[in-house]
């Protein structure tokens, strides 16, 4: 009956889409603040205009922090940033341990003020380990830097 | 002849299209009575009730443009509609269409007869008038207005006002944001995604050739570097920083560097960088010399340093001092 088609046309509702819309953009500005697309730097590493990404979980990090004052030779740190203090040879030998899990990268973060050849040495030192590579951490260069 | 629809108040029936002559026949069988409610068909005039309507009593007279309404009157509902001030929408329809009377069909003069459209607009006019007038509803609130739309060419005011009032609500048209739904989750999905991967700005650094015995090269090294400054593009930087090319000093910016580069490049054919920094250069220089290296696509050789003479010397007592001290302090307490 056409009565019967009328009154279901005029109950044919929308959902109404505004507070979904709502939770979404909420959403997507949380995770636009909360993201962080690139690793804080917690030592203080060149900067260089031209680097590639080496994505974290790829890739063994050691740390040679700013030398102390006192401290005649720069330490050395496994992991990033803050981690147990190690020789050359505990270095190498948790570099190959990773190399064997398939982390075949190995990103140096040494501070600016490391000397160049305790920086080589590490390198050296950790390239002994087969089919892995060296990286050295660098920074953006800052807006104003030409 | 003008037609009238009847409204059976004691059997809920509307019976549309009659004529006065057939009305007249209904009351003279009892089959209308005179508390039956009636008005012209295809107008929103108020439901009269029959007895009130002289030109149906006497179907002889053309019936006046207007039907009289007088409220006090049509105050009798039928028992099962529910009195509303406003009357839903949904309920009347319901209502109406258990009150459309399939046995009344013998009753409908032909104007049902007549085209598509006109069957469809008559049900539209039909339906609206039921929905809000057609009921003996009128004596709601809606009543004060109804004389205004019925002055004067009734069917043609009747039919805007009804059409736009209903189709009114319906035409609004809201902006469709399931699109924009969809993109509002495909960035939420990216940065769900990329906040897990977590990228580490590097220079990939050749592996220093663990070959030159530190002491040889300290030895032969002047001559060493003069020869492979035929191949190599040599980049020197002492302890302080200061940069040389070729032996020739250059500013310690990148620029500077790159384009001392590019002409050393250009002028002699050599496309490596030979680096040979001192161990105590900072490592923000030769980052700088990598860097400027890169800029212009040189492939970069590393000198392994001569390990500390120089300066070790100077660190030595230092941290011999350190060492004592260390030692010194527990025997101290």
């Amino acid at each position: 009956m056409l009565l019967r088609r009328e009154s279901s046309e005029e109950r044919d509702e929308h959902i109404d889409m505004t507070p979904m819309v709502d939770v979404v953009f909420q959403l997507m500005t949380f995770m636009l603040l909360s993201s962080q697309m690139t690793g804080g730097e917690l030592v203080d590493v060149p900067p260089a205009r031209h680097g590639v990404g080496v994505e974290e979980s790829s890739a063994t990090f050691l740390t040679l922090p700013k030398p102390m004052p006192g401290a005649t030779e720069p330490e050395l740190l496994l992991g990033h940033g803050s981690g147990p203090s190690v020789t050359l040879e505990q270095a190498s030998a948790a570099v190959a341990e990773a190399a064997k899990n398939g982390v075949r990268k190995v990103i140096l973060q040494a501070d600016g003020d490391v000397p160049h050849g305790r920086v080589l040495e590490v390198a050296a030192a950790v390239s002994q380990v087969e089919g892995v590579t060296v990286h050295v951490g660098v920074q953006e260069q800052e807006s104003g830097a030409p | 002849m003008a037609a009238w629809d009847v409204f059976h108040s004691d059997r809920l029936e509307l019976v549309r299209g009659l004529s006065a002559d057939q009305i007249a026949a209904g009351l003279a069988s009892g089959e209308i009575r005179n508390d039956d409610l009636a008005r012209p068909s295809g107008t929103n005039t108020p439901w009269a009730r029959i007895a009130d309507l002289p030109e149906l009593l006497q179907p002889a007279e053309p019936p006046p443009a207007e039907p009289l309404f007088d409220e006090t009157k049509t105050v009798e509902m039928p028992a099962p509609v529910p009195v509303r001030d406003w009357p839903v929408e949904e309920d009347e329809d319901e209502e109406d269409e258990e009150a459309e009377p399939p046995a009344g069909a013998e009753r409908i003069v032909p104007t049902w007869e007549l085209t598509e459209d006109d069957l469809g607009q008559e049900d539209r006019d039909q339906q609206r008038s039921s929905s809000r007038v057609g009921l003996p509803v009128v004596a709601s609130r809606d009543h004060g207005d109804r004389p205004e739309f019925d002055e004067g060419d009734e069917e043609e005011d009747d039919e805007a006002t009804v059409s736009l009032s209903r189709s009114g609500p319906a035409r609004v048209e809201e902006l469709d944001l399931a699109a924009m739904v969809d993109v509002a989750f495909q960035l939420v999905l990216f940065f769900l995604v990329t906040a897990t991967t977590i990228l580490y700005k590097t220079l990939e650094i050749p592996k220093p050739s663990t070959e030159p015995p530190p002491g040889a090269v300290a030895q032969g090294r002047q001559r060493t570097l003069d020869e492979l400054q035929e191949d190599f593009i040599l980049v020197e930087i002492d302890a302080e920083g200061n940069v040389r090319i070729d032996r020739e000093p250059v500013a310690a910016e990148m620029s500077a560097l790159t384009e001392r580069l590019r002409t050393a490049r250009e002028t002699t054919g050599r496309t490596t960088m030979l680096l040979s920094a001192e161990f105590a250069t900072p490592h923000r220089n030769a980052v700088l010399a990598y860097d400027a290296a890169n800029d212009i696509g040189l492939a970069i050789a590393i000198a392994k340093p001569a390990p500390p003479q120089g300066p070790p010397p100077a660190f030595a007592p230092g941290q011999g001092a350190a060492k004592q001290a260390m030692a010194a302090e527990p025997a101290a307490s």
